[in-house]
């Protein structure tokens, strides 16, 4: 479904992702972990086809993410982790922009944009300008924009970053109930219970390297730690173990 | 604990001097991208010179034609003009004192009032930016330097500057903060487009006023002497005046006239602060937040937002840009008319009109659609996460553009049509369509343009810099030879023009793609688009040159020859540093046997060329051993420029597009002698159809000894060979 082999990313001396293999199946919800800098917006962006790979390949439903990043966005919905918008545009026009842009008609487009502006809560603000949402109205118009097409794949990226609490609950509501619907999701956050909530499996990335993947179960014992261990301490662990140069803790990868 | 105190105006002003000097110490050191100070530096040093020399020599007419009543009512009225124009320009761009601005929301974060920013930085403006007050130090100091006034007078320029500047920046911040105190948050954007409108009439104003002072010096004070008594009552006449008392010979009523405008400058400073301290913060720190300022919500008006349609709903709600992209072309081509060539020669004939015209639409097109990806800069996130390729994005705002920058190039051409001599119907409207079709044309090239220099992944820098900008009017002008020139001048005009159009916006779809990715978009790039630029700018300066050749005559044939030599090696070195941006292909020939089939095609093109009795007239060159030196460098220039840069990248492009590779060699080799003969009409001007000829055989030869060696150099012997041998046969 999403597949990375080797996928390497440099800007300039900077080594923002190196060598990254990784495989989300049909289906699966994989959450991408690691702390800031560690190269999570640019292996999204470099599977949205946003980037240009210096290394390797990634593809998702067998598209290349760079050679193929048209027909790839037919399947594909996109969260950005900050959600710039057409600032004199309403949401409602934005989405029937999108809509249109992935070829619905004009009826279907206002159908759809309709359904999303009120099963996302964005309300009457939805026939206001975009300059005058705040951020968790962003990030909601953004997500309907990313599930317009009803993609197969999402590809989330810090969908509840900045968000209040009430506003992160619904995301990750939302984000559930698309789970629960089969689709295949690819959700980069920092909110790690969340991601123990949500993800089937998890990955964690530092100085753009993949430490470790797999299910929380998985890696508890990979890191041997014993069953109550929460998903934070896990990713404090990968991340410092390498942090501080050893890697020879158990299951280190 | 006790609060600390708030910091005072002066302290500020000297924090904000100094972090400005050291940031700007910074900048001097840095490299790479980052150099931009010392470009801003230098280009500043050489222009306020520039200005000194250019003031004082106009200053000098004035003097020799009037006496000094006359000279001083010269220096009130342009000194005037540039602080009018300083002063709009601040009040309607600056935001500086509103608070929706990123740094005014770090600083009234600390226990700063507002009244201290306010003073603070309108005193360090004056120490740290000596250009802010529009080149009125330099246009002073040209006035002490005419006057032949004591070097006393020159740290007397430097204080008047400084004053005025203190001034304008007071009454400049004062009235952005009446407006955000007495103007409703939604009625406010309209307030700011006025002030805009304002400034670019009086930057305008500006123009001209510098335009007469420099094209006619003695008439313009000749007409200022009668209008004496009146300017002594406006503000420049206060800034002329202890420059003027010195003239008259007068010192202590010079230090008066100085002390006087310090007086002024420090009621401006608190006037200033009182009105900023009556402002408060209540309500300020929504001020300039675009979010607060919005206008209310549009009715739905049931018509479903397309890509093309887009960019139109966002010029008219956005009614700052919606203003700026009708008032500035309007403005610009007025300049034009009204402060160079005159309204009765702009309008003589039926091609000036044509050119007028397509002037205003060029411009709309720089404002419009050539900044249209700054307009994408935080959304283009959007358009890239769409299954739709982004040619077919980028054709539908071009589109869209069109219409806009089209109907207004044939709304200014059929208005002014009216008021020309009359011209026969036929004439009026094959013009109407050329001027119709070129500012279509001109939208799709900017668009291409501006997606080919876009740079969004850099949040800091502008997405179309100022190379872009030129780049693009150079092109742009290209097409007023094809509304004016003779028909071999317009329809090669128009063939490079087309070109030069289709390249760019691949160039720009290419780019376009990877406008996110910060690394992709600074590896250099070898692109036709580069090419047609030097082709444009090559014929442009050859033309330039012809044009002059035929003013001078015989007399200066040999510095027109020099001249037409440097031209080509300049245009030839930048094509080799292009050609250094990315590493040769191999050639698919060795080096001797190149040669060989390079010597052999001139040869046969020489012979040929012969036989047609073409060589022997005009375009046999001299025999001097000089000659031929300056000859074998020109073609190894212009082979740089036409099969280093554009026989490649034509080759490779069209493999790119899946030609087989000996199609795509003998298609790059067929392209460039196309536009070897448009160039050498466009560069030549009035030329005989011989040297046409001849020099069409020469690239021919060189084209297919690129096509068949994949070597410059056997290209380079090609030519010289067919010259040579054309010479000798």
């Amino acid at each position: 479904m999403i597949e990375t082999v080797g996928l390497g990313k440099r800007f300039g001396d900077t080594a923002a992702v190196v060598d990254l293999d990784l495989r989300v199946e049909a289906g699966e919800v994989m959450g991408f972990l690691g702390p800031n800098g560690s190269g999570k917006t640019t292996t999204i962006r470099l599977l949205m086809g946003l980037l240009r790979p210096t290394a390797g390949r990634a593809a998702i439903l067998g598209h290349d993410c760079h050679r193929d990043a048209v027909a790839l966005k037919r399947d594909v919905g996109y969260l950005p982790d900050e959600p710039f918008l057409y600032p004199y545009l309403t949401g409602l026009e934005t989405l029937e922009l999108v809509g249109g842009l992935h070829g619905f008609s004009a009826v279907e487009t206002r159908r759809r944009a309709g359904a999303l502006a009120e099963r996302l809560g964005l309300g009457a603000a939805a026939r206001g300008y975009t300059v005058t949402y705040s951020l968790g109205m962003k990030k909601r118009l953004a997500l309907a924009l990313a599930l317009i097409h009803e993609p197969r794949v999402l590809i989330l990226d810090e969908p509840t970053n900045g968000l209040d609490p009430a506003g992160a609950r619904q995301m990750r509501a939302a984000i559930g109930e698309y789970a629960a619907g089969g689709r295949t999701i690819f959700l980069s956050t920092h909110l790690l219970e969340a991601a123990e909530r949500l993800c089937h499996r998890v990955a964690i990335i530092r100085a753009g390297a993949l430490q470790a993947v797999g299910t929380p179960d998985e890696l508890r014992i990979r890191f041997a730690s014993a069953p109550g261990t929460t998903l934070e301490d896990l990713f404090l662990r990968v991340t410092e173990v390498e942090a501080t140069g050893n890697s020879k803790g158990p299951g280190g990868s | 604990m006790n609060a600390s105190p708030s910091l005072g105006a002066g302290a500020l002003a000297g924090l904000f001097v100094r972090s400005r000097l050291r940031s700007f110490r910074n900048g001097l050191r840095a490299r790479g991208r980052r150099r931009q100070p010392i470009v801003i530096a230098i280009a500043g040093l050489v222009t306020s010179l520039a200005y000194v020399g250019l003031f004082s020599q106009a200053f000098s007419v004035v003097v020799a034609s009037v006496d000094l009543a006359g000279q001083v009512a010269a220096l009130t009225v342009v000194a005037g003009a540039l602080a009018l124009g300083s002063f709009s320009a601040k009040a309607a761009s600056s935001e500086a004192v509103r608070a929706g601005s990123a740094e005014n929301e770090f600083l009234l974060a600390r226990p700063v009032s507002l009244a201290a920013l306010v003073a603070g930085r309108g005193l360090a403006d004056a120490i740290t930016d000596p250009m802010g007050a529009l080149f009125l130090f330099p246009v002073l100091l040209s006035a002490a330097l005419v006057w032949r006034l004591s070097p006393a007078a020159w740290p007397m320029a430097v204080a008047i500057s400084a004053a005025v500047q203190v001034s304008i920046s007071m009454f400049a911040y004062a009235t952005q903060l009446v407006v955000v105190r007495a103007i409703a948050p939604a009625r406010r954007r309209l307030v700011w487009m006025g002030l805009r409108l304002c400034a670019a009439l009086a930057l305008a104003g500006v123009w001209m006023v510098g335009t007469w002072v420099l094209r006619m010096p003695a008439l313009l004070a000749a007409k200022l002497v009668t209008a004496g008594p009146w300017l002594r009552w406006t503000p420049g006449a206060l800034i002329a005046a202890p420059l003027a008392a010195l003239a008259r010979g007068e010192p202590s009523w010079a230090l008066a006239s100085l002390g006087l405008l310090w007086a002024a400058a420090a009621a401006a400073l608190f006037g200033a602060m009182a009105i900023a301290r009556r402002a408060g913060m209540g309500g300020w720190e929504e001020a300039g937040a675009p979010w607060a300022e919005a206008a209310p919500a549009p009715r739905a008006d049931g018509r479903l937002v397309t890509a093309a349609t887009k960019d139109l709903r966002l010029i008219v709600r956005d009614r700052g840009q919606l203003l700026v992209l009708i008032a500035m072309p309007a403005i610009f081509v007025g300049v034009q008319i009204f402060g160079a060539a005159g309204w009765s020669w702009s309008t003589g004939n039926l091609a000036r009109v044509s050119c007028l015209a397509y002037s205003l639409a060029l411009y709309m097109a720089t404002i419009g659609p050539l900044t249209h990806m700054q307009a994408e800069r935080r959304a283009f996130w959007i358009l890239r996460t769409v299954p739709v390729p982004l040619g077919r994005l980028l054709a539908a705002k071009a589109r869209a553009w069109s219409v806009v920058v089209g109907g207004a190039g044939l709304l200014v051409f059929s208005g002014l049509v009216l008021v020309m001599p009359s011209a026969s119907g036929a004439a009026v409207l094959s013009a109407g369509v050329l001027v119709t079709g070129g500012a279509v044309a001109i939208s799709f090239l900017a668009v291409g343009m501006a997606s080919g220099g876009a740079d969004l992944s850099d949040e800091q820098s502008a997405a179309v810099g100022p190379t872009t900008i030129y780049a693009f009017l150079l092109v742009g002008s290209l097409y007023n030879l094809v509304l004016t020139g003779d028909w071999a001048t317009r329809v090669s005009g128009l063939a490079l023009y087309l070109f030069a159009t289709v390249a760019y916006w691949r160039a720009g779809v290419a780019r376009a793609e990877i406008c996110m990715d910060a690394e992709a978009v600074r590896t250099p790039q070898l692109r036709i688009a580069e090419g047609a630029t030097l082709l444009i700018v090559y014929s442009f300066g050859q033309r330039g040159l012809a044009a002059i050749d035929m003013a001078v005559g015989t007399e200066g044939a040999a510095a027109i020859a020099v001249l037409r030599l440097v031209l080509v090696l300049v245009v030839g070195g930048v094509a080799v540093s292009l050609l250094r941006r990315r590493p040769p292909t191999p050639p698919w020939r060795g080096r001797a046997s190149s040669s060989v089939i390079g010597v052999g095609l001139g040869a046969l093109v020489a012979l040929l060329l012969a036989h047609l009795r073409v060589v022997g007239g005009p375009a046999s060159p001299s025999r001097a051993p000089l000659v031929w030196l300056g000859i074998a460098a020109a073609l190894a220039a212009e082979e740089a420029l036409f099969r280093g840069v554009v026989q490649r990248t034509v080759e490779e492009d069209l493999e790119a597009r899946g030609l087989r590779s000996w199609w795509a060699r003998l298609g790059a080799a067929g392209v460039t002698v196309v536009l070897g003969g448009i160039a050498v009409v466009l560069g030549e001007g009035h030329t005989t159809r011989a040297v046409v000829v001849a020099v069409a055989g020469g690239q021919v030869a060189a084209a297919l000894g690129r096509a068949f060696t994949g070597r410059l150099g056997a290209a380079w012997i090609a030519r010289l060979a067919a010259v040579s041998g054309a010479a000798f046969f």
